[in-house]
C-alpha cells in the first residue's frame, strides 16, 4: 500500500526535481525521502509519523513516503534504517522500544547503531484503576502493593514501554506487582473494563472519556507537570513518588549520517513543533511537542538507556551474572 | 425519540454530495482490490487513511467504510471464477463456488455470493445499530481464558471440514501451528525458531502464507491445464438473481452464518477468514446432504459469504462503543477518527451522536451500493473465464507478489508466498487439508497469546474450567470432536490413511 505511494511520490518527485538537478548539487533533498515506521499502519506511531511527514513536506518542499516495516518488536525496521545509505533519504521514526527491545534480548543492537537527529514529541502516561477498586490515591495503591507483594495485577506489554514503566515504578517505590501480559494501550483498557487487571498506565487520550464518565479512576500522571488533558490529576512527583516516565518519539538516520543533513532535519523538526497547526494535530494523537537539540537528544537517549537498563536488571530481564 | 433524532442527524451528515460520492468511489475501489488476489481491503484502507486527513470526518469515514464493505465482497468473484480467493476471507467460498461455476453456472454462483454478502452484512449492521453498546459491554467481560477456549472450539469446528484422513488433517493443523510459532514470541517479542536467520525474526507474514497457500498453489495447478477450454455458460439476470424459494430454503443457514460472522467479528484478532470457514462447516454439519458440500451446493457459498460480510459489522462494535480496535481495519479506522478529534467510545455516543449514526448508516448505504454494483458487474466479471489461462496467470501471480510485498515492504514476504505456494501444491496432491493448515496458522498464535496472557494473570490453568464461558466452549469443542470421531467411525472414514 505504502509502496504505491512511494512510486507515485518517486514519479512526482522526479518531475519536480528534474529541472533543478545539476544546478545545485548541495540542495538536499533532490528526491523523495523514505520515513520508516517500525509498526503496522494505523497505530499511534504510524499516524504520528504521517502527521510529522505532512508538515515536513511543507518545510522541506520535498515529498516524504512513510513506509511501514512491522515485525519483531520493530527490530526489522531499525536494522533496515541502520544499514541504509547515510544520504538523508532514509530516516526512522521510533519510540523507546528501540532501547527496551535491546535490554530484553529481542534485538541485538540499540540506538547507538543509528544517528539520533531530534527528539520530537512525547506520550505521557496516566495510572488508572477501575472505579470499583479500593484505591482512591496513589499512596493507597502503593501501600497495598507493599503489603501484598506480587498480588495486585498491573497490565503491561512485556518488553515494551508499559512493562518498563511498571518496573521503574517498582524500582523507585520498592513495591512489587504481578505483571499481566496484556498488550498495548487499547488492550489494557479493555482488560481493565473487564476487571482482568487492577492497574494500567496507558496514554492519557485513551482513557480520558472513561475517567470523565467515572468508569476508571486516574491516580496520577507520569510527566513532570500536570497534563492539560487531566488538569485535576496530580503527577507522581506531587504525590511523593520520585518517578517520571514517558515515551519519547525520536527521529533517527542511518549510522554516519552527515552532520549537515542531521542539522537540516533537526531544524525541520524544531519548526514543526513550533507550528500551531502541527501542535493541534499532535494533541489529538496524545503527543506533547518536545523538541530537543541534537546534543540534548543524544544525552536524553544515554540517560534513558541507563534508566531502562537499571529497570531491566531489577525486573530480572537481565541476569546479574552478566556483570 | 432519541434514536430517531440521532438517525436524522446521521442522515443529514451522510446525505451530502461528498459523502455519497465517497461511498460510490470507495465501493468501486473496494470491489476492485477485493477481486484482485493479493490486494486486500486492509491495504486499500491503509492508503486511504492519510487521504482522509484532509477531508471532513463524514466523507472520510464514508470512504473507508465503503472500501471495507466492497473489499469484503469483491473477494468472492475470483474465488468463484478461478478458485483463487480474492481476499483470504473468501477461502471457503472457493469450496462450492468454483465447482458450481465450473459446471457452467458462474452467474448463479456469483448471484448467491452477492445476495449472501448483502444479507450477512445487513444483519451485522442491524446488530451494530441496535445493540452495539450492550454487546460490547458483554464482550469486554470475556477473559483471556474465555477467548482461548472459544478459539479452541473454532479450531475443532474447522478441523472437521477437512476431507480425507483425520490423521492427515491433524498433521496439517499441527504443521500450521508450528508455522505460526516462528518469529517473535507473542509475549516478549524475542525471536524463536528462526535458526539464527534474522530474516525470519518477523515470522511468516500471515497474509503471505494465506495468499501462497490458496492463490499461488492454485496458479500452479492451473499451469497444468493452461490450454483447457472453459465450459459454455450463459450469464443473465434470470440466473444471477436467486429464486425466492431457494433463498427461503436457506434462511436458517443465512441466519446462523450471519450470527457466526458478527460474533467472530467482535472477538479480537480472529477475523473474517476463520468466520467463513466456521460458518461453512456449520452449514455442512446442519445440512441434510453434507456429502454434497464441495461439489457446488448453494449453501456452501451462502455460509461463507454471509459470514465474512457479517464480520464487518461485528468488528465495528468494540471500535465504536469502546474505542478499542480488534482487527487491522478497525485500527486504521480508529486513526482516521482520532485525527478528526473523534475518540470513539461511550463519550462519542453522547457528544457526537450524529457522526456515530452517520457511521452506521454509511455501512448500510455502502451495503446497498455494493449490492447493486456487484449485480451489475457479474456479467463482465464472468467474462474473465473466457480469457485464456496463459494470459491470466502471469498478471495474477505478479499481483500476488506485489500484495505480499507491500504490507511490510520486505522481500522476505514474497519468498514466503512462493514457498507456501509450493507447500500447498504438494500438500493438496497428497491429501493434506489446506483448511486445517490454515487454521493452525491463524488460530494457533491467537490461542497461544490468550492462554499465556491468562496464565500471567493467574496461578494455574484452573480458570479454564471455573470460568463458565470457557468451560462451556471447551465442552462444546469436546462434544464436536467426539461427534465427528463417531461419524467417521460410522461412515468408516479411516483414522489413519489406508495403506495401499
Amino acid at each position: 500500500m505504502i509502496r504505491i505511494k512511494t512510486t507515485v511520490a518517486c514519479l512526482l518527485g522526479a518531475l519536480v526535481a528534474a529541472p533543478s538537478y545539476g544546478l545545485a548539487a548541495d540542495a538536499y533533498p533532490t528526491k523523495p525521502i523514505k520515513l520508516i515506521v517500525p509498526f503496522a499502519a494505523g497505530g499511534s506511531s504510524d499516524v504520528s509519523a504521517r502527521v510529522f511527514a505532512k508538515y515536513a513536506e511543507q518545510e522541506l518542499k520535498a515529498s516524504i513516503a512513510v513506509v511501514n516495516i512491522a515485525g519483531a518488536a520493530g527490530s526489522i525496521a531499525s536494522r533496515e534504517a541502520a544499514k541504509a545509505k547515510p544520504d538523508g533519504y532514509t530516516l526512522l521514526w521510533h519510540i523507546p522500544t528501540l532501547i527496551t527491545a535491546y535490554h530484553t534480548g529481542a534485538q541485538k543492537f540499540t540506538w547507538d547503531s543509528l544517528t539520533p537527529i531530534a527528539n520530537v514529541a512525547r506520550f505521557y502516561k496516566a495510572l488508572v484503576v477501575h472505579k470499583d477498586s479500593p484505591w482512591k490515591t496513589m499512596g493507597e495503591l502503593l501501600k497495598d502493593a507493599k503489603a501484598r507483594p506480587g498480588q495486585i495485577k498491573w497490565g503491561v506489554n512485556i518488553g515494551a514501554g508499559l512493562h518498563f514503566e511498571a518496573l521503574g515504578m517498582e524500582d523507585v517505590t520498592g513495591t512489587r506487582f504481578r505483571h499481566v501480559a496484556g498488550g498495548g494501550d487499547a488492550e489494557q483498557v479493555k482488560a481493565m473494563l473487564g476487571k482482568q487487571i487492577d492497574v494500567a498506565s496507558p496514554s492519557d487520550t485513551v482513557i480520558l472519556q472513561y475517567v470523565a464518565d467515572g468508569t476508571l479512576r486516574a491516580l496520577g500522571t507520569s510527566g513532570d507537570k500536570r497534563l492539560a488533558s487531566l488538569p485535576d490529576i496530580p503527577t507522581y512527583k506531587e504525590q511523593g513518588v520520585d518517578f517520571t516516565f514517558w515515551y519519547d518519539i525520536v527521529l533517527y538516520g542511518p549510522s554516519n549520517l552527515p552532520a549537515e543533513i542531521v542539522k537540516t532535519w533537526s531544524d525541520v523538526a524544531r519548526k514543526i513543533v513550533a507550528n500551531p497547526a502541527a501542535v493541534e494535530d499532535f494533541r489529538k494523537l496524545a503527543m506533547h511537542p518536545a523538541w530537543l537539540s541534537i546534543g540534548d537528544t543524544r544525552e536524553l537517549l544515554l540517560k534513558t538507556d541507563v534508566d531502562l537498563y537499571r529497570f531491566a536488571r531489577r525486573g530480572g530481564l537481565i541476569p546479574s551474572s552478566l556483570d | 425519540m432519541d434514536i430517531l433524532q440521532h438517525l436524522t442527524a446521521g442522515l443529514s451528515l451522510l446525505i451530502q454530495p461528498l459523502p455519497l460520492l465517497m461511498i460510490v468511489v470507495g465501493t468501486i475501489v473496494g470491489i476492485v482490490v477485493g477481486v484482485i488476489p493479493g490486494l486486500t481491503a486492509t491495504m486499500a484502507i491503509a492508503i486511504a487513511v492519510p487521504m482522509t486527513f484532509v477531508m471532513d470526518a463524514m466523507p472520510g469515514l464514508a470512504l473507508l467504510i465503503a472500501v471495507y464493505v466492497g473489499g469484503m465482497t469483491g473477494g468472492l468473484v475470483s474465488a468463484v471464477l478461478l478458485r483463487i480467493p480474492g481476499t483470504p476471507a473468501s477461502i471457503a467460498t472457493c469450496f462450492d463456488g468454483y465447482p458450481m461455476a465450473a459446471r457452467g453456472e458462474p452467474g448463479r454462483a456469483l448471484g448467491y455470493g452477492v445476495f449472501a454478502s448483502f444479507l450477512g452484512g445487513g444483519f451485522s449492521y442491524i446488530v451494530l445499530l441496535t445493540m452495539a453498546p450492550m454487546v460490547a459491554m458483554q464482550a469486554v467481560k470475556l477473559t483471556y481464558f474465555d477467548i482461548f477456549s472459544i478459539v479452541m472450539c473454532a479450531m475443532v469446528m474447522i478441523a472437521d471440514t477437512s476431507q480425507g484422513s483425520l490423521l492427515k488433517a491433524l498433521i496439517a493443523g499441527f504443521v500450521g501451528m508450528l508455522i505460526g510459532i516462528v518469529g517473535p514470541d507473542p509475549i516478549s517479542g524475542v525471536a524463536r525458531l528462526t535458526f539464527g536467520w534474522s530474516e525470519l525474526s518477523g515470522g511468516f507474514a500471515e497474509s503471505s502464507v494465506l495468499i501462497g497457500l490458496f492463490a499461488m498453489s492454485q496458479l500452479l495447478v492451473e499451469m497444468h491445464k493452461v490450454n483447457a477450454r472453459c465450459p459454455d455458460f450463459n450469464v443473465n439476470y434470470r440466473n444471477i438473481i436467486p429464486k425466492w424459494r431457494d433463498l427461503l430454503e436457506s434462511w436458517g443457514n443465512l441466519l446462523r452464518s450471519s450470527l457466526i460472522g458478527t460474533v467472530i467479528g467482535i472477538i479480537p484478532g480472529v477475523g473474517a477468514s476463520t468466520a467463513s470457514l466456521i460458518a461453512y462447516n456449520q452449514a455442512k454439519l446442519a445440512s441434510r446432504e453434507p456429502e454434497k458440500f464441495g461439489t457446488g451446493v448453494k449453501d456452501g457459498i451462502i455460509a461463507s459469504e454471509a459470514a465474512n460480510n457479517a464480520v464487518t459489522g461485528g468488528a465495528m462494535v468494540p471500535l465504536l462503543t469502546l474505542g478499542l480496535p480488534g482487527c487491522p481495519v478497525a485500527a486504521l479506522m480508529l486513526s482516521g477518527l482520532i485525527i478528526k478529534d473523534l475518540q470513539p467510545g461511550p463519550a462519542l455516543f453522547s457528544n457526537n451522536p450524529g457522526i456515530v449514526y452517520g457511521f452506521f448508516l454509511a455501512f448500510i448505504l455502502a451495503n446497498f451500493v455494493m449490492f447493486f454494483m456487484m449485480i451489475a458487474f457479474i456479467k463482465p466479471f464472468a467474462m474473465v473465464l473466457k480469457v485464456p489461462k496463459y494470459l491470466l496467470i502471469p498478471p495474477i501471480l505478479s499481483l500476488c507478489a506485489f500484495g505480499a510485498y507491500i504490507s511490510n515492504n520486505r522481500m522476505m514476504d514474497v519468498w514466503v508466498l512462493v514457498a507456501f505456494g509450493l507447500v500447498a501444491y504438494f500438500a493438496e496432491k497428497n491429501g493434506y487439508s489446506l483448511g486445517s493448515l490454515v487454521l493452525g496458522v491463524i488460530l494457533g498464535p491467537i490461542a497461544e497469546l490468550q492462554l499465556r496472557r491468562g496464565l500471567s494473570a493467574s496461578d494455574s490453568f484452573l480458570p479454564l474450567l471455573t470460568s463458565p464461558i470457557s468451560a462451556i466452549f471447551l465442552a462444546i469443542a469436546l462434544v464436536i470432536l467426539a461427534l465427528s470421531l463417531y461419524h467417521d467411525w460410522r461412515r468408516g472414514r479411516p483414522i489413519a490413511p489406508a495403506t495401499s
